[in-house]
C-alpha cells in the first residue's frame, strides 16, 4: 500500500452517485462547495464548533469541517438539499417557515441537517433534550427560542399521528 | 396582532410566513462564498502578525513565491508602492491606518502579507513560508496603561496614544452638583465582546479596463464607507462598484467593518494582475475583524433627597485597539443625544475619551456604545436607590421622563418624539410578576438560596445620524460647510407590462426580513399578495440609487427603507389612478383603488385591474394622460425629518432618528456551590411604534436579548498580558448556545396611530434594543442575588466565586 | 484554515494498518474519528505527512462480552457507547459520561480509542477509564502490550501509545454487584470540555458501608486523578453527610490544578471538593445508575 495524495472518491451524494479525484487533504465542506458545486453546507468556524457545516453521512450527522472527503468515500451524504426528501426533512423546513426559526439563515442548513437526523431518532424528545441536542449548532440571529419550537412542533405533531 | 379588517393593512402588521424561507431552507441562498467567480480568480491567504506591537524589519518571500500555485505575495511596502492612501479616519489624529501593517505591526491579527495562488490551501501553505523579522516592542493594552504618558507609544507621529478627548458639558452641572443632598460615584468596566455573525467576511476584487473595480463583499453599509475606500484605492467614486450578495449570514455592525478587506484585496488583484477572492476564516475573524471597545466608566450622580438625579458627570474611555477605524470613534458618540437615557436630567457633563492600545481594532457590534453606557448607568440607579433606600422599580419610577413631556429634548441634543416610559416600566413588572418575585426571593433568602432581581431601562436610539460624528472634533475646528446630517435611504419600484411588482432595495439586509416586510408595504397598498411581489435584496452601487448612509445598520430598516419603499409604492399607485381617470374620462378624485384594481367609485364595472393598467403604461403611450412619461417605475429616497441637523455650536446633536424605550425585568438564581448563573424569568417590554411584522419583531428582540446575556455572562476578548489573543477559537470565545438561551416573556406597548412625529410609518427601530438592557439587567440581578456591587462583566462563574470570597471575607473581617 | 498537504493511507485489515505504522515510524499518524486531530490540523498546529484512516477496520469496530470485563474496538464511536445494549448492560458507566462529550455530530463521529490516546485532561472517557481501571490494547507488528490505565494515560495530551503502535481495543472490568456510581461535571456551555468533573463508583456491603471506592476528578491535573487518599477514607465508612464532606474536603486538599482562561486554580480546587460533595451525595441516595446484578 503506497499513500497518495490524490484518491479518488465514491459517494452517493443526495441519493446520486458520484465519482471525483479529491486532493487527500480536502475538507468534506470544501469538497461538496467547490468541486461537487452543492453550495447549502455553510462554513463557519472550520474547527467543529459552529455546526454549520453539518452533513448525514450514512444518516448520521458529521461535521463536513472535520471529515475528509476521502474519508467519506464509499459513504453516503446527505446534505441541506436532500433534507427535503428525507423523511420529516419537508415537515421540518415548513415547521421552520411558520415558526420564523431562522433570520439570516446562516445557521440553518446545519440545523436542519441535524434536526433532520434527531426528529427522527428520538420520537419523544422533551424540551431539555432538544435544546441539548441543539447545543452543538450556534445561531447569532434567533435566540434559538424559535428554533426550538419549530423542532417541537414537528417532534409533537409525530405524537398525533401516532395517535390517529 | 389581529389581522386588521380594513382592506389598507391587510398585510402590514402580520405574521407572515418570510419571503427570504422559501431559499434558505433549501440551502439555495446566496452569501458571499457562494458567488460565481470569474475564470481565473484566484483565493488569497493573509499572513498575519504574531505579534502585539513590533517593528518589521524585513519580510523574505522568496520561498512563498516559489511555490506551485502561487500568483503573487503582496506586502505592506507593495501596496505602499501601489500608490494606497491610508483609510480616512475620522479623529483628527495623525495615527495613519492602513489596510495592511507597514513598517509596524500594532496588534496580533494585524495583515503583514498577502498570498494569492490556485486554492487557498496552497496560499496557506506558502504564507506559513513567508519569513518576517521583527523587533518585539512592548505591547500598551489596558486603558490606565494607554492614559499613562509614560507607556510605549503605538503612533509615534501622535506621540500618545489618546485619539480623541473631549470634554462636553450641558445645562448646569456644577450648580446641580452644589445643590445635591448625595453625590453618588462609581466606576465600571464593560467588556471587549464580539456579535461574531456566524458567516465571516468575503470579499471579491476584480479590475476593469485598469481603472475600474469592482468588489462584491458581504459589507453591511453605510456606504459613506464608499468614498473612503476609493480615497483609500486613489479612484473616483464612479470608479468603486460595490456588489452586496441578496443574502448576508448575520452582521450585527461587523460587517461595516469589512472596508479595510475590501481596499486590501482590490489592491492585491491590481498588483497581482489577477481577481482576487478572500474569505476570511473563524481564527482571522476573532482575531482581526472586529469587537466593541471595553470601556471604562467613571459615573458620578448629583442626586436629590428623594433620590433624583439632577446632574451627571461621567468620563467614558473606550479602548478603540490599534487604530481608529472609522466609524470609530463612533462608540464614544453615537448616544450622544441619548446620554441621559429615559431620565429626566438636564445636566451633564461628559468627558470622552478615546485610547489605543495593541488589541483588534473596534468599530461597531449590536448595542454599539449604548450598551456600555447603560451597563454603567443602570448600575448605577441600583446604588443610588440603596442609598436612599428604595427599591430599583421606584427609582426609576421618580426619574423617568414622564409622558406629558413628549416630545422631549434632551440636553445634549436629543429629540425623543414619543413614548410613554412608566407605563412601560410598569407593564414590565407586571408581566415579570415583580411583586410575586420579591416574594419568590424572600422564600429562597430564607433557605439560603442566592436569588436575585435586577431591572433595566433604556431609550433604544436606531438610525443613526450621519452627522453625530463630528463631534469629534471642537466646535471651533469644525470646518465650515463641511458638516453632515440625515439618514438617507432609497428605494425602487418597478411595475413590468403584465403588472409584476418588482422592488430593488438596497439595504444590504442580514436577516432581518426586509423582502417580506417591503412586500407586506406595498401588497397593501397595490390590493396584491405579497408572494406576487418580487423584492431583490442585496445592494449594488453602480445600478441602484444609494445615499451616503445607505445599508442595515443601527437598525435603521422600519423608519427608512420601508418609508421610502412606501412611498414609492404610493407613487406608483397615483400614477396608475392618473392612467386610470384618463382612460376612464372621469374625474380624478372619482377614481379609487379598490381590491388591486382602479375604479370608478359607485360604478365598480368600469374598474381596470393593476395588469391592464400596466400593460397602458408600457404598451399604449397613446393612451396615457398627456404629458404623462410611459413606464412605470419609481425611486425614492426618505430620511427622517428630524434628522436635518448636523452638531450645533453646543456640541449638541439629534444623533439618532428614533428613539424607542425597552424596560427588562429578570430574576436569576445563583448556585451557590458553583456560581452559575440561571435565568429564572425575563420579561421586556418595547415601546418601539407601530410593529410591521410582530413575528420578525419578536425574533430581533429574541436575538438581541441573547446578544446582551451573552455580553453579561460569558463573552469577552480576552488577551494576555503581552497581548496574545487567548479567545482565538469558538473554543475559548463562548458565546450563547441552546440550553443557555431562556424564554422570554415579551410585550410591546399599544401605538397609537400618528404618535411618532418622525417617520410616517410609526415604527422605530428594535435590532439592537435588548442587547443594550440585558447586561444591566442581568448584573443588578445578580448582585442583588449575591449582595455584591458588580462593576464588570462577564459574570462567569469563575469570577463571581472570586468575588464571592472576597464579600465572605470582607465580612468576616469585619465581625 | 485548511488542512496542510498530506497523504492517505485507508487499510481495510488491521495488519496492513500495522504495518504501515510501522514502514512510516514518525511521519505516519492515525486517523480515527477526526475530532481532535483535524481541528489541529486546520491550525496547523499537527501537520502529519500520511494519515491512515483506519476507519475501515472492522477489527476495531468490535464490542465483546466476556466473562469478566466488556471489550470495546478503539474505533467505537461515543455515540455507539450510549446506544450499545451490550455497554449499557455491562459498562454503564460509559454511557453515563458520554452523553456529556461534544455534540451529537462530535459524538456520532469522535472514537473512544481517540478520546483515550489523545488524552484530554478534561475528557470523560479518559476519566472513565482511569476510575474503572480499565486496560488498553496496544498492538504493533507482531507485539501486543496490555497497559493499565495508570501506565497509559502519561501526561497533558500524552498517551503511552508510541509512533509505530495502535490502540486497538479497551477492556472495561465488569461491575461488581451492589455498586453505584454517579457522574457531574462543570462547563461553561453545554458540550463543552468539563473544566472539572467528578466521577464515583462504590460498592456496598450488605449493611450498606463502603466496601469498594473509587473516585477520580477530571481538570485538575494533567491525566485525569484518582483520588486514593479519599477512596482509602471511604472504604468501610457509610456514606453520611460528615464522611461526604470529609472525602470532599480530602480532594480539595489533594489536587493541585493549574489556572487557567476558563477557571482559576483556586475556582478548579473549589469545584473538585463540590463535585466530589455532589457525586458522592447521590450514590449516597442511588447513583446516577446502579448495579445489583
Ligand atoms: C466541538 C468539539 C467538542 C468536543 N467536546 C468534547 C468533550 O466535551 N469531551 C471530550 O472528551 N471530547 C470532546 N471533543 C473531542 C472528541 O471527543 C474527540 O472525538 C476525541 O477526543 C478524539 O477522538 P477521535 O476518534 O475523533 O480521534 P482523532 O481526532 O482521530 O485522533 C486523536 C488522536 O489520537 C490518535 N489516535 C486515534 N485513534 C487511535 C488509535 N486507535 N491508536 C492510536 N492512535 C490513535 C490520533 O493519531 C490523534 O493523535 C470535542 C471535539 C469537538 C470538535
Ligand atoms: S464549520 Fe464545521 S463546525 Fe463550524
Ligand atoms: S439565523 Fe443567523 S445564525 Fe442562525
Amino acid at each position: 500500500m503506497e499513500p497518495i495524495s490524490v484518491v479518488t472518491v465514491d459517494m452517493i451524494i443526495n441519493g446520486r452517485p458520484q465519482q471525483y479525484e479529491v486532493e487527500a487533504r480536502q475538507s468534506l465542506a470544501d469538497f461538496l462547495r467547490d468541486q461537487v458545486g452543492i453550495l447549502g453546507t455553510h462554513i463557519g468556524c472550520e474547527h467543529g464548533v459552529c455546526g454549520a457545516c453539518t452533513v448525514l453521512m450514512d444518516g448520521v450527522p458529521v461535521r463536513s469541517c472535520l471529515s475528509l472527503a476521502v474519508s467519506a468515500s464509499g459513504h453516503e451524504i446527505v446534505t441541506i438539499e436532500g433534507v427535503k426528501d428525507l423523511p420529516l426533512g419537508q415537515r421540518l423546513q415548513q415547521e421552520f417557515l411558520e415558526h420564523h426559526a431562522l433570520q439570516c439563515g446562516f445557521c440553518t442548513p446545519g440545523i436542519l441537517t441535524t434536526m433532520a437526523h434527531f426528529v427522527a431518532h428520538y420520537p419523544k424528545a422533551t424540551e431539555e433534550e432538544i435544546r441539548d441536542a441543539l447545543s452543538g449548532n450556534l445561531c447569532r440571529c434567533t435566540g434559538y427560542h424559535n428554533i426550538i419550537a419549530a423542532v417541537s412542533a414537528v417532534i409533537s405533531s409525530r405524537h398525533d399521528d401516532a395517535k390517529r | 396582532m389581529a389581522t386588521s379588517g380594513k382592506q389598507s393593512s391587510q398585510w402590514t402588521g402580520r405574521s407572515i410566513p418570510r419571503k427570504e424561507d422559501l431559499r434558505l431552507l433549501q440551502g439555495q441562498g446566496q452569501f458571499m462564498a457562494d458567488i460565481a467567480t470569474r475564470p481565473g480568480t484566484k483565493e488569497a491567504a493573509i499572513l498575519r502578525s504574531p505579534h502585539a506591537h513590533a517593528r518589521i524589519l524585513a519580510i523574505d518571500v522568496s520561498e512563498a513565491v516559489a511555490v506551485k500555485g502561487v500568483v503573487s505575495v503582496v506586502t505592506g511596502q507593495d501596496v505602499l508602492a501601489a500608490g494606497a492612501r491610508p483609510l480616512v479616519v475620522a479623529a483628527p489624529v495623525p495615527a495613519d491606518y492602513y489596510p495592511i501593517a507597514v513598517e509596524k505591526v500594532r496588534y496580533v491579527g494585524e495583515p503583514v502579507a498577502v498570498v494569492v495562488a490556485r486554492t487557498r490551501a496552497i496560499a496557506e501553505d506558502a504564507a506559513a513560508k513567508i519569513k518576517v523579522s521583527y523587533d518585539p516592542l512592548p505591547a500598551v493594552l489596558g486603558i490606565e496603561e494607554a492614559l499613562d504618558p509614560g507607556s510605549a507609544v503605538l503612533h509615534d507621529a501622535l506621540g500618545h496614544n489618546v485619539a480623541v478627548h473631549r470634554h462636553l458639558r450641558y445645562g448646569d452641572p456644577d450648580g446641580a452638583f452644589k445643590e445635591a443632598a448625595h453625590v453618588v460615584t462609581g466606576r465600571y468596566w464593560y467588556p471587549k465582546v464580539s456579535s461574531t455573525p456566524i458567516e465571516t467576511y468575503g470579499v471579491i476584487a476584480t479590475w476593469e479596463q485598469g481603472d475600474t473595480v469592482t468588489i462584491w463583499a458581504n459589507f453591511q453599509g453605510p456606504f459613506s464607507m464608499h468614498p473612503v475606500m476609493a480615497r483609500a484605492l486613489g479612484i473616483g467614486q464612479h470608479q468603486l462598484r460595490v456588489i452586496v450578495p441578496p443574502d448576508i449570514g448575520g452582521a450585527f455592525g461587523i460587517k461595516i467593518s469589512i472596508y479595510p478587506y475590501m481596499v486590501l484585496m482590490a489592491l492585491v488583484a491590481k498588483i497581482a494582475g489577477v481577481p482576487v477572492r478572500w474569505l476570511e476564516d473563524r481564527l482571522e475573524a476573532l482575531a482581526a475583524s472586529s469587537s466593541g471597545t471595553d470601556r471604562l466608566t467613571d459615573l458620578t450622580a448629583a442626586v436629590s433627597n428623594v433620590g433624583k438625579v439632577i446632574a451627571w458627570r461621567m468620563r467614558l474611555v473606550d479602548n478603540v485597539g490599534a487604530y481608529i477605524r472609522a466609524p470609530e470613534p463612533g462608540s464614544l458618540f453615537r448616544a450622544t443625544g441619548n446620554l441621559v437615557s429615559g431620565y429626566q436630567t438636564q445636566n451633564l457633563d461628559v468627558e470622552a475619551i478615546a485610547v489605543m492600545t495593541n488589541k483588534c481594532p473596534t468599530g461597531p457590534n449590536r448595542g454599539y456604545g449604548v450598551s456600555a453606557l447603560y451597563f454603567a448607568m443602570e448600575r448605577h440607579m441600583d446604588k443610588i436607590a440603596a442609598l436612599v433606600g428604595k427599591d430599583p422599580a421606584e427609582i426609576r419610577r421618580i426619574n423617568l421622563i414622564p409622558h406629558s413631556m413628549m416630545p422631549y429634548r434632551t440636553p445634549s441634543g436629543g429629540y425623543y418624539d414619543s413614548g410613554d416610559y412608566l407605563a412601560t416600566l410598569e407593564r414590565a413588572l407586571e408581566r415579570a410578576d415583580y411583586d410575586q418575585l420579591r416574594q419568590q426571593q424572600q422564600e429562597a433568602r430564607r433557605q439560603g438560596r442566592l436569588f436575585g432581581i435586577g431591572i433595566a431601562v433604556g431609550v433604544d436610539p436606531s438610525v443613526s445620524n450621519m452627522g453625530y460624528i463630528d463631534i469629534v472634533e471642537p466646535p471651533e475646528d469644525r470646518k465650515p460647510h463641511r458638516s453632515k446630517s440625515g439618514s438617507g435611504q432609497g428605494s425602487h419600484v418597478q411595475v413590468d407590462a403584465s403588472g409584476g411588482v418588482t422592488i430593488t432595495l438596497s439595504t444590504c439586509a442580514q436577516g432581518q426580513g426586509h423582502e417580506t416586510v417591503a412586500a407586506q408595504l406595498a401588497a397593501d397598498i397595490l390590493g396584491v399578495d405579497p408572494k406576487d411581489i418580487r423584492v431583490i435584496g442585496g445592494m449594488d452601487s453602480s445600478t441602484r440609487n444609494w445615499t451616503i448612509a445607505t445599508g442595515a445598520y443601527s437598525s435603521r430598516f422600519a423608519a427608512t427603507g420601508a418609508v421610502a419603499t412606501f412611498s414609492a409604492v404610493q407613487q406608483i399607485r397615483e400614477k396608475l389612478l392618473d392612467i386610470a381617470s384618463h382612460v376612464f374620462e372621469a374625474d380624478r378624485d372619482d377614481v379609487q383603488w379598490v381590491s388591486g384594481r382602479a375604479e370608478v367609485k359607485g360604478v365598480p364595472a368600469r374598474a381596470l385591474t393593476l395588469k391592464q393598467l400596466a400593460g397602458i403604461a408600457h404598451w399604449d403611450v397613446a393612451s396615457l394622460p398627456p404629458g404623462m412619461e410611459p413606464g412605470l417605475a419609481v425611486q425614492t429616497y426618505f430620511t427622517p425629518p428630524t434628522l436635518g441637523e448636523s452638531v450645533d455650536p453646543e456640541d449638541r446633536v439629534n444623533s439618532s432618528g428614533t428613539y424607542g424605550f425597552m424596560a427588562d425585568v429578570v430574576a436569576v438564581e445563583v448556585d451557590s456551590k458553583t456560581f452559575a448563573v440561571k435565568i429564572h424569568r425575563y420579561a421586556t417590554v418595547h415601546d418601539i411604534g407601530k410593529v410591521l411584522n410582530p413575528a420578525i419583531v419578536e425574533g430581533q428582540i429574541y436575538g438581541a436579548a441573547l446578544h446582551g446575556i451573552g455580553a453579561a455572562l460569558l463573552e469577552e476578548m480576552v488577551y494576555d498580558d503581552q497581548g496574545q489573543l487567548l479567545t482565538g477559537t469558538f473554543m475559548d470565545y463562548v458565546v450563547p448556545s441552546a440550553p443557555d438561551a431562556p424564554d422570554l416573556i415579551i410585550d410591546h406597548m399599544d401605538y397609537a396611530e400618528g404618535s411618532s412625529l418622525t417617520t410616517p410609518l410609526g415604527a422605530k427601530g428594535v435590532g439592537e434594543s435588548s442587547t443594550e438592557t440585558a447586561p444591566a439587567a442581568l448584573a443588578n440581578a445578580v448582585s442583588d442575588a449575591l449582595g455584591i456591587d458588580i462593576n464588570q462583566l462577564p459574570m462567569t462563574p469563575n469570577r463571581l466565586f472570586h468575588w464571592f470570597l472576597q464579600r465572605e471575607s470582607l465580612i468576616s473581617q469585619e465581625v | 484554515m485548511k488542512f496542510p498537504p498530506t497523504r492517505y493511507l485507508r487499510p481495510v485489515v488491521l495488519d496492513q494498518a500495522l504495518d504501515a505504522l510501522n514502514q512510516y515510524k514518525g511521519s505516519i499518524k492515525v486517523l480515527a474519528g477526526g475530532q481532535s486531530l483535524l481541528p489541529l490540523m486546520a491550525m496547523r498546529l499537527a501537520d502529519p505527512d500520511i494519515l491512515l484512516d483506519i476507519n475501515d477496520l472492522a477489527e476495531l469496530q468490535e464490542i465483546r462480552d466476556w466473562e469478566n470485563c466488556v471489550e470495546i474496538g478503539a474505533l467505537i464511536r461515543h455515540q455507539r457507547l450510549i446506544d450499545d445494549p451490550v455497554i449499557q448492560q455491562h459498562a454503564p458507566v460509559l454511557p453515563l459520561v458520554a452523553r456529556h462529550i461534544g455534540h451529537l455530530a462530535i459524538r456520532h463521529r469522535g472514537t473512544i480509542g481517540g478520546s483515550l490516546v489523545h488524552c484530554d485532561p478534561a475528557a470523560e472517557l479518559p476519566l472513565a477509564v482511569q476510575a474503572l481501571d480499565g486496560e488498553m490494547l496496544v498492538q504493533s507488528v507482531g507485539q501486543t502490550r496490555i497497559l493499565p490505565a495508570g501506565k497509559f494515560f502519561l501526561s497533558y495530551l500524552m498517551s503511552a501509545v508510541e509512533p509505530h503502535e495502535m490502540l486497538t481495543a479497551i477492556r472495561i472490568p465488569k461491575l461488581m454487584a451492589h455498586t453505584r456510581f454517579a457522574f457531574d461535571e462543570v462547563a461553561g456551555r453545554t458540550g463543552d470540555f468539563a473544566l472539572v468533573s467528578a466521577l464515583a463508583i462504590v460498592t456496598l456491603d450488605d449493611d450498606a458501608s463502603i466496601q469498594v471506592a473509587r473516585l477520580a476528578i477530571g481538570g485538575v491535573s494533567e491525566v485525569p486523578f484518582r483520588v486514593y487518599e479519599a477512596e482509602q477514607y471511604l472504604t468501610d465508612a457509610k456514606l453520611t453527610p460528615e464522611v461526604i464532606d470529609g472525602a470532599a474536603s480530602i480532594v480539595h486538599q489533594a489536587v493541585n490544578p493549574e489556572g487557567d482562561l476558563h477557571a482559576s486554580a483556586n475556582y478548579r480546587r473549589h469545584l473538585a471538593g463540590v463535585l466530589t460533595s455532589r457525586v458522592l451525595t447521590r450514590v449516597g441516595v442511588k447513583g446516577d445508575l446502579s448495579w445489583n446484578r
